[in-house]
């Protein structure tokens, strides 16, 4: 017989289970107690709320019931309902996955956490699109919610119209029900009136879902691509100021903030080369080692000047000889009488010669005990040295005193030998001195190691405070995207831009070419130059974008005096140590000597640079910006321009001077200071006008230069200087030097500018070579950056950038806008349903109520 | 009117039937590829078509089925746009912006690819298993007659199929299905009695079907669970693996105008395989700038393969299985009563 295991599975019982009895069933006891049957409980379904105030508690809800479900699925008890949930984790898991690894491929905070809001906006988006374009109007429109939920007794929410062929109408109450009908316009008398609401109803929410279907796959990557584009600029600016007050915070207390820059490595190598060399002697090899290690993380000037302090520090003038002495003495011995050339002996001395003249390492030891020599020092005076010469070659003139006998063919005798081991000369070989010299240092003992780490102490403590300056650098101004000067740059290049009001068109055009953007960049300006209050208007603009630039960035002095006062504090610190060839690494000065003179080559003036270079590419493209805009204005008022308008000049050389003038503000790269201006111009100039140029609305109006042979004049210094002296040394115009005297600081900064240019890059000095005078010396990285970005390509690339941006924003948010627009429109046509027609069925008289 | 219908419940569900011919009846269907791809092909058809029809309209026949099965729509749509919002503005960027938002935006396209596909196919390593251990295939299709209103008096073609599957509801499995027909000298039980084999219950047992149902339904919750949490980690892993740059050259390439011509084939193939190469070695590595860049790709493809391990041993092993106490044991005829 086989087994019926089902019993056992509904009843899991044990085999020895003590069974309770139960009265037998018999026929007379088997008609039912109706009086004491119990009801069944009544139902719990609702609909659920789901305003902005319910929002905690359902979602207090959904988290029980979605972990419920997790567990219910884990032990495989889960109901439908509770595995559909569990696809809805699945999904955010995964998204949680992906958004995870994706920002382990970013490099900056902001791009990481792009990334989670690419997740959060796409799960949001899934979401919000059906409340916004399908519930909310249908809910305008036809007074209800097409996306109730609603829950039912065992707490299962589920959206109410799910199921068309199942919906639970009874947790809708009359009241509701025929408020909606009002709302629908159905007429309060008729006949099945909720019957045919609520078909209504149906049909409306059916359409709804179906439209729900057809729309999502288009809105939810639009809407959640629309949400990242808008969230992407708060989140620039939002980390932007998270890591500017965060590189504030690190240069307010450098050394509270140093600890963790402090090379632990360094301290613990340090620890390493010292207990391995305890009671050593600190000679060449292992001072090398020690330095090696300590200068760690220093500037290669600053290693080597170090070493050089760190091997006088430790220089000694005393000798020493112990057991490894001896081992030498005797090792020496051999190889320099092995390598002696001897007349009559064509081989050299023979081995068991040496042998029995050289002294063992144990004999050595025992005659350098026996003079009390082992282990004590002695002055290395040239007395001295002589003096131990004489005593320490005395074992072998004794050795060989006693076996000259056996060796007549060696024709040596007692002042020869004494004269090979005697020997002073500097330049020879001589096995003492080298002995000597090896042996004339300090040991490490207990003492000498605190030294070398209290040493270490005050370089890793250097180090580590140099290091926060740096982090500081690095946040501020590093190039990388989300440094606060990339984040700030970016935001003030698109600000000024905006100044000269570019429309669609133009952006269109001026992205597609550097030359299209200067082109039109040039008539803005010319117009905005044209008259002086768009001229005002304009610059006042610029300026506090330029001020705003500066202030975010703290591009006061704040760096350079933190920096100054650390390498003070810790100079002070090594030149107790008597570092001088440090000091002046560091310093550019000796020891007391405070020339207050900059030495561009020391430590402290490279670790302020480090922070004025970074910043100088884009404060010069700033600064070009309001140079040219006041060239401009200058040439269009013909005010503080020089020759422009002195009668002596042609007409046509000012001409030229004036347009090219223009132009290299605009487009000039640090080539075309470089080859000082190639540029095609008339080669035979009209020289009789000696008018004045004419200016029409800001433009310069050319009588001359049109249709003729044009080419370059080479070393034409006069026209270099000419230009140079229009943009640069003459004086600025009235108008921008009363906005810029509003702003005192940025006043000097701009007659800085324009001096630095001369100096540095607009110099005529190596005209004819471009090598051989004085500004040679200038780095071209400085010139490059000085001279800044030309302006056309910042207006080009600005242009790009927006058009991109406009172009994607106007094909998709246009896309979206449409999509929105249909679906809310086809509310409007939704549930319409033959009113008589259903009045007709419903009415068993037949007749029609209106 | 009453219409000539014949009633639903009055039919036998037998699970041998599954030929091309119009279903007059629920039928059990092989799961094959044939099938599957049959009914992949009428499900999407209906859903991009007929359901989207019925459902603008409002019809009083629309169900939850069709309400289902148009989630197809949003799924394929929204994927199509996804690659549109990262590729299609690209051509009138400049040509160096183009370059670049090409590269990311290839990656991106065939990030939404790999998710797709393997998303789906990762379902396949739990069920495959499942059924080898269990015997239980979640994926057992079946086509189901369903009976509409009609439309109006002359509506007469008042049926419609659906193509289900025979486990996809926990509550309430169409456990007919896997009945066989004694008519046609089939064993009822037998596709239960394999079950209870493969699940160790033994054989020859007189109500195989009754022994079995509830270890069926806890393997199909347990392989749910599985399935749903697992394909959305195989989905991210291939949205990682697509989205290194390895994958640039093979995704230019095929952008490229006559790449799968005759002549090119060789050449795209040999693109595509070093591309899947190089790729596979970042997606391995890492980026070695990222501290946690190294583990990441490890990570993100071994978690889905561990969390997929897992599901499986969790769906087969540690079961609630019957006892196998003999019920003469535990029932006392002689004392009619029964335990508890």
């Amino acid at each position: 017989m086989t087994t019926n295991l089902v019993q056992n599975y509904i009843n899991p019982v044990p085999a020895n289970t003590t069974l309770k009895k139960q009265p037998a069933v018999t026929l007379e006891n088997t008609t039912p107690d109706y009086s004491v049957l119990k009801k069944p409980l009544p139902p719990k379904g609702r609909l659920v709320n789901g305003g902005l105030f319910d929002w905690p508690a359902n979602f207090a809800h959904n988290t029980i019931y979605n972990a419920k479900a997790v567990h219910d699925s884990y032990k495989g008890d889960a109901n439908d309902h509770q595995l559909g949930k569990i696809n809805d984790i699945g999904l955010v898991v995964g998204g949680l996955g992906i958004a995870g690894y994706l920002s382990t491929l970013k490099s900056t905070p902001k791009t990481k956490v792009m990334e989670f809001i690419g997740l959060g906006s796409f799960l949001a988006s899934m979401a919000i699109w059906p409340k916004v374009a399908l519930q909310l109007p249908a809910y305008l429109i036809h007074g209800f919610n097409v996306q109730q939920q609603s829950e039912d007794s065992f707490g299962r929410r589920k959206p109410f119209f799910e199921d068309p062929q199942y919906i639970k109408w009874d947790l809708y109450s009359d009241k509701d029900i025929n408020k909606i009908g009002d709302r629908m316009n159905i007429p309060a008398d008729m006949k099945n009136r909720r019957e045919y609401i609520q078909e209504k109803m149906k049909k409306i929410a059916v359409q709804n879902n179906t439209m729900w279907m057809l729309t999502a796959g288009f809105a939810t990557p639009i809407m959640s691509a629309l949400i990242c584009n808008v969230a992407e600029k708060p989140l620039d600016k939002y980390f932007e100021e998270v890591k500017n007050k965060k590189a504030d915070r690190l240069i307010s207390d450098i050394a509270g903030n140093a600890s963790k820059y402090q090379d632990k490595d360094m301290l613990a190598n340090l620890e390493k080369v010292i207990s391995a060399n305890k009671d050593g002697r600190l000679d060449a090899k292992l001072l090398s080692k020690l330095s090696d290690v300590l200068t760690s993380g220093m500037f290669n000037s600053e290693v080597i000047a170090f070493k050089k302090d760190f091997n006088k520090m430790f220089e000694c003038n005393e000798v020493t000889l112990g057991l490894t002495a001896a081992q030498d003495m005797t090792k020496n011995l051999r190889q320099f009488f092995k390598g002696r050339k001897i007349p009559g002996l064509k081989e050299g001395l023979p081995p068991e010669f040496i042998n029995d003249i050289v002294p063992t390492q144990d004999e050595y030891i025992d005659f350098l005990k026996s003079n009390n020599l082992y282990e004590t020092s002695f002055n290395a005076t040239q007395k001295e040295i002589r003096a131990k010469k004489i005593l320490l070659s005395k074992p072998v003139l004794e050795k060989f005193e006693q076996c000259k006998a056996k060796y007549p063919h060696i024709r040596l005798d007692i002042e020869d030998m004494q004269d090979l081991l005697w020997d002073d000369a500097e330049d020879t070989n001589n096995v003492f001195t080298e002995l000597f010299k090896k042996n004339k240092v300090k040991i490490l003992t207990l003492e000498e190691q605190e030294n070398i780490r209290r040493i270490a102490k005050k370089l890793s403590d250097f180090n580590a405070e140099r290091s926060v300056l740096n982090e500081y650098v690095f946040m501020k101004t590093s190039p990388t995207q989300d440094s606060v000067l990339a984040t700030s740059w970016n935001e003030s290049v698109e600000k000024l831009v905006n100044i000269f009001g570019f429309n669609k068109q133009e952006v269109e055009k001026m992205k597609k070419d550097r030359l299209f953007a200067g082109e039109l960049f040039t008539k803005k300006i010319e117009g905005i130059t044209a008259n002086s209050k768009s001229y005002q208007d304009a610059l006042t603009k610029i300026i506090e974008i330029k001020d705003k630039f500066t202030s975010t960035l703290h591009l006061d002095k704040t760096y350079d005096e933190k920096s100054d006062k650390l390498y003070d504090k810790f100079l002070e610190e090594f030149d107790s140590f008597g570092f001088k060839h440090l000091h002046k690494a560091l310093d550019g000065n000796e020891i007391g000597v405070d020339t207050k003179e900059v030495v561009s080559s020391s430590s402290r003036e490279l670790q302020k640079k480090f922070m004025r270079e970074t910043t100088l590419s884009v404060q010069s493209t700033m600064n070009r910006l309001i140079a040219t805009m006041d060239l401009y204005r200058r040439i269009a008022d013909l005010k503080n321009v020089g020759l422009l308008t002195d009668n002596t000049t042609p007409r046509e050389i000012k001409e030229e001077i004036a347009e090219f003038a223009r132009k290299i503000m605009v487009d000039g790269h640090s080539a075309d200071y470089a080859v000082k201006f190639i540029t095609d111009r008339n080669l035979h100039p009209n020289m009789e006008d000696k008018s004045s140029i004419e200016i029409k609305n800001g433009r310069l109006f050319r009588k001359y230069g049109q249709n003729v042979d044009k080419g370059d004049i080479q070393f034409d210094s006069s026209f270099f200087n000419r230009v140079i002296s229009l943009i640069y040394k003459d004086d600025l115009h009235p108008e921008t030097a009363g906005l810029l005297a509003k702003k005192g600081d940025l006043m000097t900064t701009i007659a800085e500018y324009r001096d630095n240019m001369i100096k540095t890059v607009a110099d005529a000095l190596y005209f004819a070579k471009p090598e051989c005078g004085a500004n040679a010396e200038i780095p071209d990285k400085l010139k490059f950056m000085l001279i800044g970005k030309p302006l056309d390509e910042l207006v080009h690339e600005q242009a790009s950038k927006r058009f991109n941006s406009n172009k994607w924003f106007k094909m998709f948010a246009g896309f979206g806008a449409g999509l929105l627009g249909i679906t809310v429109l086809a509310q409007f046509f939704f549930g319409k349903m033959p009113v008589q027609k259903t009045a007709k069925i419903q009415n068993p008289t037949g007749k029609e109520k209106k | 009117m009453i219409l000539p219908v014949n009633n639903f419940n009055s039919q036998a569900f037998t699970g041998d039937n599954d030929s091309d011919k119009k279903y007059t009846k629920d039928t059990l269907l092989k799961n094959n590829l044939i099938t599957r791809t049959r009914i992949g092909f009428d499900k999407l058809s209906n859903a991009f078509t007929l359901y989207p029809a019925k459902g603008l309209k409002g019809d009083k026949n629309s169900n939850f089925y069709e309400f289902l099965t148009m989630g197809a729509v949003p799924y394929l749509i929204g994927s199509l746009t996804l690659m549109s919002v990262f590729n299609s503005a690209n051509k009138h960027f400049n040509v160096f912006d183009k370059e670049r938002a090409n590269k990311v935006g290839r990656r991106m396209a065939l990030g939404v690819i790999l998710y797709g596909v393997m998303k789906s196919l990762s379902k396949s390593f739990i069920n495959a298993p499942v059924k080898w251990l269990t015997g239980v295939d979640g994926n057992t299709p079946y086509a189901k007659v369903n009976y509409k209103l009609p439309e109006n008096v002359n509506d007469t073609d008042i049926t419609s199929i659906e193509y289900h599957k025979v486990f996809e509801s926990v509550d309430f499995p169409y456990w007919a299905m896997l009945y066989g027909d004694e008519a046609k000298g089939k064993k009822r039980n037998e596709k239960y009695d394999k079950i209870a084999k493969k699940n160790g219950l033994g054989t020859d047992l007189n109500d195989s079907d009754q022994e079995v149902k509830p270890l069926v339904k806890q393997i199909i919750a347990r392989s749910s669970m599985a399935k749903s949490i697992t394909s959305y980690l195989w989905a991210a892993a291939g949205v990682g693996f697509a989205m290194q740059q390895g994958w640039d050259r093979a995704l230019k390439r095929v952008c490229e105008k006559g790449c799968f011509h005759r002549d090119n084939i060789n050449e795209t193939f040999k693109i595509f395989k070093d591309s899947i190469k190089k790729a596979s070695k970042e997606f391995w590595e890492g980026p070695s700038t990222s501290k946690f860049g190294k583990y990441s790709g490890k990570l993100l493809l071994l978690v889905p393969i561990a969390a997929s391990c897992f599901g499986v041993m969790h769906s087969v092993f540690g079961l609630d299985k019957p006892s196998k106490i003999d019920a003469s044991n535990v029932i006392k005829p002689e004392d009619k009563y029964v335990v508890n």
